[in-house]
């Protein structure tokens, strides 16, 4: 309740049961509420003149950084005998260390420094201002403003690092890259036997082979190392998403999206990001670190989501990637998705799945019995079905158990890509 | 002194909380002593048991307990007179209530803010204006409880018209600068 209500009603109700009664003892003690009030009258705060400056360090991080916030306040205004000072925080941040509210008095001119540290969830958080409620000390009157000092932090998601991802698409771009270009030229493995052109300096002389025929001379061929298109696209569907107390599967997709958005760009290549969910969120394909930031802050605001039109894979525009380029799908997959992926592959895309394993990550969080094991493995058969159908269509599929961090669960089978897809090629 | 709060669900035992149980006792002591002065046992008892359960209110975070306590002990205090007790213990425990009322909202305002710089210097200029106007309330308390005037109905209808519509505006005019 109100405290100026609550002693005004009881000093009124006194006067009225001491008039009533004509008791002059009663009249007495309200005159001790009477004061009290009257005071918060005397000494009601005057205009709240505050300036606030927010200083945030550092602006970008990711979910394990701490954050350090630092208010500068300083009172342009009179003597604020009693100033409460709340730092609106947004919704997906939590505060680690001290306060987000300050309690203090500020006199004229003075200034002071409040800082409190903060971890945030991946995404854009934007602060919405400050509230600064003045009171007397009897907190009888209060003058409450706000403001608008905005200001936004960006946690962007985790980048495990992965030294290498061996991929061989068809088509590569004629910049010197990490990808090889099935074209012979300089480079460093061997391609194969041509003979001697003028210019060719005499260390790619093969000379065995010269030696074999008298009158020739022929040359070593390498394979030529280029940039190629990659195209990333991270399964948002809700319907693949599994959320358990210890956190969301989709979580781990961005951190995987994260890391192979960092190692392609890394390697030079064009790489572009399509987040399929609630609606189709196309990066378009470019180079270098300013690309990396795009497809960072596209990561760092995606959320999963339902629409009818995106509830299977089928409407993945693949025209939107440029022909036998490197698609990445980033997908803990449904037995409906296979025929668009094998369909992919049919309009010749090299594409890699790096699928996320949902139901050991569901199993994570059930009871450990005979009904749980006997579920999961039913499961897990049917998963291994659709992989195997996957293969032999010639996709690669990579299933990562998210209890293992991305790169220590990916990094082999990342960097031997090539020699695995070979494989598969010969076997089918 | 810099304070941080540890904990929001367990009270703070700040320098205004202590003072503030100090004062509860005191306010209760002096009214449970006056209603048994005139043989009010159940009533002096039920002093006690109020106060109590204010102590308890503090520490489960009951925020209105106190202010409907407060209210309990103040009417009280006014109807102490009807049963002739002595005034010094009624108008002490009125001071003492509104004391503790006082000392506990602003230990509940450390205990909701995450950290206090210059707690000290705000608990005693708190504790300085509350002494202050106490002081004045009590000195005023005293004049009018020993001065005798004697006024006519007509004369008393006035001044209560007066003292409500003065009333309603001072309040009217606290409430208005809240905003």
């Amino acid at each position: 309740m109100n405290r100026t209500y609550l002693s005004g009603f009881l000093a009124l109700a006194l006067i009225f049961f001491g008039l009533m009664v004509l008791n002059n003892g009663i009249l007495a003690i309200s005159l001790l509420l009477i004061v009290y009030l009257a005071s918060g009258l005397i000494f009601s705060p005057p205009e709240i003149q505050i300036e606030i400056n927010r200083r945030i360090d550092p602006h970008r991080a990711t979910p394990d950084d701490r954050i350090e916030i630092v208010l500068r306040i300083s009172n342009k205004g009179k003597h604020l005998e009693e100033v409460l000072i709340k730092d609106k925080v947004p919704a997906k941040v939590k505060i680690i260390s001290g306060s987000s509210s300050l309690l203090t008095e500020l006199s004229e001119n003075e200034t002071i420094e409040h800082s409190y540290t903060i971890q945030g969830e991946r995404g854009i958080h934007y602060f919405p201002g400050i509230e600064i409620s003045a009171n007397d000390h009897f907190y009888l009157s209060r003058k409450i403003t706000f403001i608008n000092e905005q200001g936004s932090i960006f946690i962007m998601p985790q980048v495990p690092k992965i030294k290498r991802i061996s991929i061989r698409p068809r088509r590569t771009h004629v910049f010197s890259g990490s990808i090889p270009a099935r074209i012979g030229g300089p480079g460093v493995e061997f391609f194969g036997v041509r003979e001697y052109q003028f210019g060719d300096t005499l260390q790619r002389i093969n000379w065995r082979a010269s030696a074999r025929h008298p009158d020739t001379l022929f040359s070593n061929e390498f394979l030529q190392e280029r940039v190629t298109d990659v195209g990333i696209i991270l399964d948002a569907r809700k319907a693949t998403d599994i959320r358990i107390p210890q956190g969301s599967l989709f979580e781990h997709k961005i951190i995987a999206t994260a890391a192979l958005t960092d190692t392609f760009i890394a390697q030079g290549n064009r790489v572009g990001l399509l987040v399929y969910g609630q609606i189709l969120d196309w990066t378009f394909p470019g180079y270098g670190k300013i690309q990396r930031e795009r497809i960072f802050q596209k990561l760092a605001r995606a959320q999963t989501g339902d629409s009818l039109v995106f509830e299977k894979l089928d409407s993945i525009p693949t025209r939107m990637f440029p022909a036998h380029s490197q698609l990445v799908l980033v997908s803990s997959l449904t037995m409906e998705d296979a025929p668009l992926l094998i369909n992919m592959r049919a309009q010749g895309y090299q594409v890699l799945v790096i699928s996320p394993d949902p139901i050991k990550f569901q199993q994570s969080s059930l009871p450990v019995n005979r009904e749980t094991a006997l579920g999961a493995r039913l499961a897990q058969i049917e998963r291994k079905l659709l992989f195997n159908k996957l293969r032999h269509a010639g996709l690669v599929v990579l299933n990562w158990d998210v209890s293992i961090p991305f790169n220590q669960a990916m990094q082999v089978a990342l960097s031997r890509l090539a020699l695995w897809s070979h494989h598969l090629r010969g076997r089918i | 002194m810099n304070y941080v709060k540890t904990s929001r669900n367990q009270p703070n035992w700040s320098t205004a909380r202590i003072l503030s149980v100090v004062s509860l006792i005191i306010a209760s002591a002096a009214l449970a002593y006056g209603y048994f002065s005139v043989n009010r046992w159940m009533i002096a008892s039920g002093i006690l048991l109020i106060a109590l359960i204010w102590y308890a209110a503090v520490q489960l975070n009951w925020s209105w307990v106190p202010s409907a306590i407060f209210l309990l002990f103040f009417l009280a205090a006014g109807t102490g007179f009807l049963f002739g007790i002595d005034a010094v213990w009624l108008v002490s425990s009125a001071l003492f209530a509104l004391c503790a009322w006082d000392l506990e909202a602003l230990a509940t305002r450390f205990d909701k803010a995450g950290k206090i710089i210059t707690e000290t210097s705000l608990t005693s200029r708190h504790l300085l204006r509350l002494i202050l106007t106490e002081g004045s309330g009590l000195v005023l308390v005293f004049i009018a409880l020993s001065a005798h005037i004697k006024f006519g109905f007509g004369m008393q209808v006035v001044l209560a018209i007066i003292a409500v519509l003065g009333f309603s505006y001072a309040i009217k005019y606290l409430i208005r600068a809240t905003r």
